[in-house]
């Protein structure tokens, strides 16, 4: 009985569950994501992110959706690697809620605001009431908001932080303000998180982002590049930001999007769009930098050595022998 | 939908690590790792670390429930309705897609269809959010990624949702959205959030949807294009036929005098963001005069990118003049110098500044180049006067022509608020065409400005 058969019958089972362990092994070792509980991936790490998986509330619509558009095993396949890939980066990020919520919790220390009983927040001169404010017009609040980012090194042991101290202070406030009430640092949290990324969005469809860092440090000769450049460690700093596909891209720009397209496994369209992506982190990163052009050059004279020297066919890491 | 298959999945090459791919398949996958950079580095990941995946028993999970009405969709048993617009359907096979049936022509067995998801955290300001009741659940209609489709593509009827008039009303305001005002009579539609810039990833997600539906339609060529393996266009392929144009034609019209050089492999890369979109092509060098050859899409207004960036390019190819040259046949050419390569104020009136302007109207590629440096370079003997030199009529003639009255009107507007030039106040349409004669009739500039004396003196 195949996986599918299983699933158009309403009861997944044997055939469903190991394509899922499975995958989530796949999805996750390819894809670079931490796993739980700082182990280490193996099949039993992997059953037990698929028995997560099985239990969010969200998988009863995700395996009716499967049951609707997979027409066979191998499509099942498809959609499921795009399905699991997006829950192990909701994963990351509901952690991440939860880092938010207690960096929150240390802006809302600031003497603009009291802490109430029930571990609630107001501000110092505000009303104590909860606040009867809709969650939406809170979201609302922040949307004028410029929120920037420091600097950070994506090698850096440390995860980054969420956005400048200015800018969360500046989220803070203005929910606080638009709350004209008393809110739990949870309801602030949500509220901000829209405007900082921290969100949900696609389920069913693989998305680019989301591989891990990868300057490529290993590679004999990269860091050798650009020595002539001032802060040419900026331009490693900014190839590690890029998904995997969008080095590809700038390494192989000669190529066009129809050729680029073809070697990451994306129509021409999705190319360009992705091109247009590592172009668009390119320009906001080197936007105010003063040599931001000869930065940028080095980005993709990197990228052109990377995809020369990454993994060549012969690389005995990847050869079945 | 090819190329993408072309790709194994990631559990295929998990399968091929383990040893558990069959023959076939392996030296099937042998072949494609050898060439697919993307594929080596996902294997290589999966490598890494150890494959840790004995078999063990299965666990039992506890699943869900199936709603029996999604299942009862797909139940091969079952009769689908006659297609009609507003209602949702899963179209093609085996990856199917969601889409709204927007119109139906039965004569020729097409539908007009609006890409859908089941993915509704996904949707944009451009997209309907629907209650499908069957599904019991929402669905978001992508009101601006139509497409067309055969009507026996249309494999499993979904709903009918009864929204025509809501799709239409949110296509309207995508269509005013671009500077007209929006009705007040228009009904509250609940759309997605609008995209907030060009790193939304929704923007990723629309052209996925996008391309999925394009491969449903029956008269898509991409699929041919696409299979054209060695003999497609690239984008860049144009950029070498100037270069050899240039390359074969300069130098044998100029006779040895000019060289034509490739350029740095930085330079070609282009300018980070916003120059990417100009490619350059050459340099051409002779004598101390070098011309940086860039493709574009240059018209009189401007030359279709920042001036800011040209001047950058100027400066990274150690070049004078820009040439920008049409990228299409037959590469009609601007050619600009570095001195006035900025915005600058236009006499008489001076209001605003104004793009770089050309030295000359456009000519292909070829020949603009070539005159730029027959006139740049000049001749050990003058063989004509320093003003017929100096002067460059075709340049002045069509400009003062086309201005001649509009700058009569501004002059009179500065000066007579201030109260001067009485002379200028009474200027009128008659002298306009007296000073159309005037351009037209002088040689040289001397002759030109007693012209214009005598007329506004008058």
């Amino acid at each position: 009985v195949s996986a599918l058969s299983e699933l158009k019958a309403g009861t997944p089972s044997t055939a469903f569950t190991e394509l899922l362990i499975k995958t989530v092994f796949a999805v996750a070792k390819a894809h670079g994501f931490p796993p739980p509980n700082r182990g280490h991936w193996n099949r039993s790490a992997a059953a037990d992110v698929a028995a997560e998986f099985v239990a969010h509330q969200r998988t009863e619509k995700i395996l009716e959706a499967l049951v609707l558009t997979c027409g066979d095993d191998r499509a099942l396949a498809l959609t499921l690697q795009a399905v699991v890939r997006n829950f192990l980066r909701d994963r990351g990020r509901a952690t991440e809620m939860g880092r938010l919520v207690v960096r929150i919790n240390r802006a809302l220390k600031a003497p603009c605001y009291k802490r109430l009983p029930g571990n609630r927040f107001a501000l110092v001169d505000g009303s104590a009431e909860a606040s009867t404010v809709s969650p939406d017009e809170l979201v609302a609040a922040t949307a004028g908001i410029r929120v920037t980012y420091p600097r950070w090194d994506p090698m850096s042991d440390r995860r980054p932080p969420f956005a400048s101290k200015a800018s969360i202070d500046e989220l803070v406030r203005a929910v606080m303000a638009a709350a004209c009430g008393s809110l739990r640092a949870a309801d602030v949290t949500y509220a901000i998180a829209p405007a900082l990324l921290v969100a949900a969005g696609n389920v069913l469809v693989e998305l680019d982002e989301g591989d891990p860092p990868d300057t490529g440090s290993e590679i004999a000769g990269l860091q050798s590049l650009g020595m002539n450049i001032e802060d040419r460690e900026r331009a490693f700093e900014i190839f590690g930001l890029l998904t995997t596909r969008q080095k590809i891209a700038l390494g192989y720009l000669d190529d066009g999007v129809r050729k680029i397209g073809r070697r990451i496994g994306r129509g021409h369209s999705q190319a360009a769009v992705i091109l247009g992506a590592a172009q668009t982190k390119l320009k906001e990163e080197l936007m105010e930098e003063d040599n931001g052009q000869d930065i940028a050059q080095l980005v993709i004279q990197i990228a052109r050595f990377w995809v020369e020297h990454r993994t060549d066919p012969d690389d005995g890491t990847y050869t079945a022998s | 939908m090819e190329q993408r298959a072309a790709h194994p999945l990631d559990v295929e090459l998990l399968s091929y690590a383990l040893g558990e791919a069959d023959a076939t398949f392996a030296a099937e996958l042998d072949e494609h790792l050898g060439e697919c950079l993307l594929c080596r580095i996902h294997l290589n990941r999966i490598r890494r670390g150890g494959l840790e995946m004995g078999r063990t028993v299965t666990p039992t999970l506890a699943y869900p429930q199936i709603a029996s009405s999604v299942l009862g969709l797909v139940d091969d048993r079952r009769l689908s309705p006659a297609v009609q617009p507003g209602q949702l359907w899963l179209a093609g096979s085996p990856g199917r897609m969601l889409v709204w049936v927007e119109a139906v022509n039965e004569s020729a067995g097409l539908a007009t269809v609006l890409a859908a998801t089941l993915d509704v955290g996904a949707a944009d300001h451009t997209s309907l959010i629907v209650d499908s009741e069957s599904l019991g659940r929402e669905v978001a209609i992508f009101a601006s990624i139509p497409g067309s489709i055969a009507v026996d593509r249309l494999e499993i009827f979904v709903d009918d949702t009864d929204r025509v008039a809501d799709v239409a009303q949110l296509q309207a305001r995508i269509e005013q959205s671009s500077g007209q005002t929006r009705s007040r009579r228009n009904k509250a539609l609940r759309v997605g959030a609008r995209i907030s810039g060009a790193s939304d990833e929704r923007l990723e997600f629309r052209q996925m949807l996008a391309d999925q539906l394009a491969e449903l339609d029956p008269y898509n060529d991409d699929a041919e294009i696409d299979a054209e393996a060695s003999g497609d266009e690239s984008q860049f392929d144009p950029i070498r036929r100037m270069h050899d144009e240039l390359a074969s034609d300069l130098p044998a019209r100029r006779a040895g005098l000019c060289e034509v050089r490739s350029l740095d492999y930085e330079l070609l890369a282009g300018s980070y963001a916003r120059a990417l979109t100009v490619q350059p092509i050459a340099t051409v060098h002779e004598l101390d005069c070098v011309v940086l050859v860039v493709a574009n899409t240059p018209s009189p207004a401007g030359f279709g990118f920042e001036a800011e960036d040209a001047y950058q390019l100027l400066l990274h190819s150690g070049a004078d003049s820009l040439a920008v040259a049409d990228a299409a046949e037959p590469h009609m050419t601007f050619i600009y110098e570095r001195s006035v390569l900025r915005p600058a104020f236009e006499l008489p009136s001076a209001l605003e500044r104004q793009q770089p302007r050309p030295l000359s109207r456009s000519q292909p590629l070829v020949q603009a180049v070539l005159e730029y440096l027959q006139r740049d370079v000049y001749p050990i003997e003058p063989d004509s006067e320093p003003d017929t030199v100096l002067f460059r009529r075709t340049e002045i003639d069509e400009f003062l022509r086309a201005r001649a009255l509009a700058a009569i009107d501004d002059l009179k507007q500065i000066r007579g608020t201030k109260g001067k030039h009485r002379a200028l106040k009474a200027l009128g349409p008659r002298d306009a065409a007296a000073l159309e004669v005037a351009i037209a009739t002088s040689i040289t500039v001397h002759a030109l400005l007693a012209q214009i004396e005598e007329i506004t003196g008058q």
